[in-house]
């Protein structure tokens, strides 16, 4: 048995995504793993500060806001992992001489806030109508000391963990990996046992995203 | 339809050239979306495009807009229209404004106006005079009334002839309203009230549908009539 009753180690927590729930942003969005949340707003194309211009193309400003305390050196890292991985997904040649502003607030964390992030990152541009290339969605696993494969690990089994991988995937090409990150040790088979779990993962997850579009757009 | 980002979308069969509308991109052979909306296709079968809702102004030729004139100078004003960059309106993109006579408008004054140059690379400018015959055709400066925010998708739905919540509030109280692409609307009526009530009546129709409206309104006719 795992953390939120979860029966098999394949098995996502419960997803939970909805859209406009700020008033003032241009586009936001909440995901989540179960108790894991993430809140993300997107502005823009805005009026960008002049050292900030790009002559050519829109300029992304990422700032990730953790749960409480001061963001670190962790957040930083996760705000240069979600800039490549967004700035690959807009189409941000179409709005040059502006900047489109992705603000992450962290509202619940038990393990996999970065996924979250990226999920959350990518739903909030979809409300804002920044046009995107594709979508994204990224999932976290672990292995646990016995080396079995975890999906979507809780804070408690990342604590124990061998190595953990979070995966992230686009819906036009699922077969290409769009992100990846890896920490711990682990064995290439590994490495290639997470690669196809993740990428089932993220197929559930791209079609929970239809799901609630369709929902919010086509309301029978 | 509902259609997300990366999908690819068949290519329409039609005897004329096909033309790809907002919400999509030619990516090589094929037509991709590029935003998140439902996805319509013209009677004629050459015309597709992703009707989707939005916060965010993106200026395009020829629309009309509402803006706040922010600054002034010599050569014109500088407004506000909720895009990424201000636009600029001529002082001389007026009915019958010369070099002697210049219209006068104050920082902070409402202008209707039609977006007269709209490129990605350059400030979009405005004028608020019909290029084909050098009159006003309502553009200028709105003075009076009350101006909101809403969704660009509130905007193209007040602007559909077919909408119901105009003629069923119109007929209960008569009232002037400017409609904006870029997500502002105008309204003026009798009395504050009724300006108020239209307002929240305007704002709430985005969530009911067209078969509804008659109900909808109908629960505003007190508030609408009422003296005082």
């Amino acid at each position: 048995m795992r953390s939120n009753g979860r029966t098999d180690e394949h098995q996502l927590r419960p997803l939970s995504a909805s859209f406009g729930v700020l008033s003032r942003a241009d586009g936001s969005s909440r995901f989540g793993f179960g108790t894991t949340e993430v809140l993300a707003s997107v502005f823009g194309p805005k009026e960008v500060r002049i050292r900030d211009e790009k002559i050519d193309s829109a300029t992304l400003q990422i700032s990730v806001r953790p749960l409480n305390g001061l963001s670190g050196p962790l957040h930083r890292l996760a705000e240069r992992q979600l800039r490549d991985l967004i700035e690959a997904a807009v189409l941000a040649s179409i709005h040059p001489r502006s900047a489109i502003q992705v603000t992450i607030q962290v509202t619940g964390d038990d393990g996999c806030f970065m996924s979250a992030a990226v999920n959350a990152a990518s739903l909030a541009l979809l409300d804002a109508g920044v046009a995107q290339r594709h979508l994204l969605a990224s999932v976290t696993l672990a292995f646990d000391p016995n080396g079995t494969l975890l999906l979507d690990p809780s804070l408690k089994e990342l604590e124990t963990a061998k190595s953990v991988h979070t995966f992230t995937f686009s819906n036009s090409n699922d077969a290409v990996i769009a992100g990846v990150s890896s920490e711990g040790v682990y064995s290439q088979d590994e490495y290639k046992q997470a690669c196809t779990v993740a990428q089932q993962a993220c197929a559930t997850i791209h079609s929970f995203y239809r799901k609630t579009m369709e929902q919010k757009l086509a309301p029978q | 339809m509902v259609v997300l980002p990366g999908d690819i979308v068949p290519i329409p069969e039609s005897e004329q050239t096909v033309r790809v509308g907002p919400g999509l991109r030619q990516d090589v052979a094929n037509i991709v979306v590029a935003k998140a909306g439902i996805l319509k296709q013209s009677v004629t079968g050459d015309r597709v495009w992703v009707e989707g809702n939005q916060r965010r102004y993106v200026p395009q030729l020829n629309e009309s807009v509402i803006g706040i004139v922010t600054a002034k100078h010599v050569e014109g004003f500088r407004v506000d229209i909720g895009g990424a960059h201000p636009a600029t309106l001529g002082a001389l993109a007026f009915e019958g404004a010369t070099k002697r006579n210049k219209p006068n408008l104050e920082i902070g004054a409402l202008v209707f106006a039609r977006v007269c140059l709209a490129n990605k690379d350059m400030d979009p400018e405005l004028d608020c005079v019909n290029p084909s015959n050098g009159k006003a055709d309502g553009f200028g400066e709105v003075k009076g009334g009350f101006m909101f925010k809403c969704s660009l998708g509130l905007c193209r739905s007040l602007l559909d002839p077919k909408n119901p919540f105009l003629q069923h509030l119109g007929a209960i109280c008569p009232f002037e309203m400017a409609v904006g692409m870029n997500g502002r609307v105008w309204v003026d009526a009798g009395t504050p009230k009724q300006i108020i009530v239209l307002v929240k009546a305007l704002l709430g129709s985005e969530a009911v549908p067209y078969s509804k409206a008659r109900t909808y309104v109908k629960e505003f006719k007190s508030d609408l009539t009422s003296v005082e």
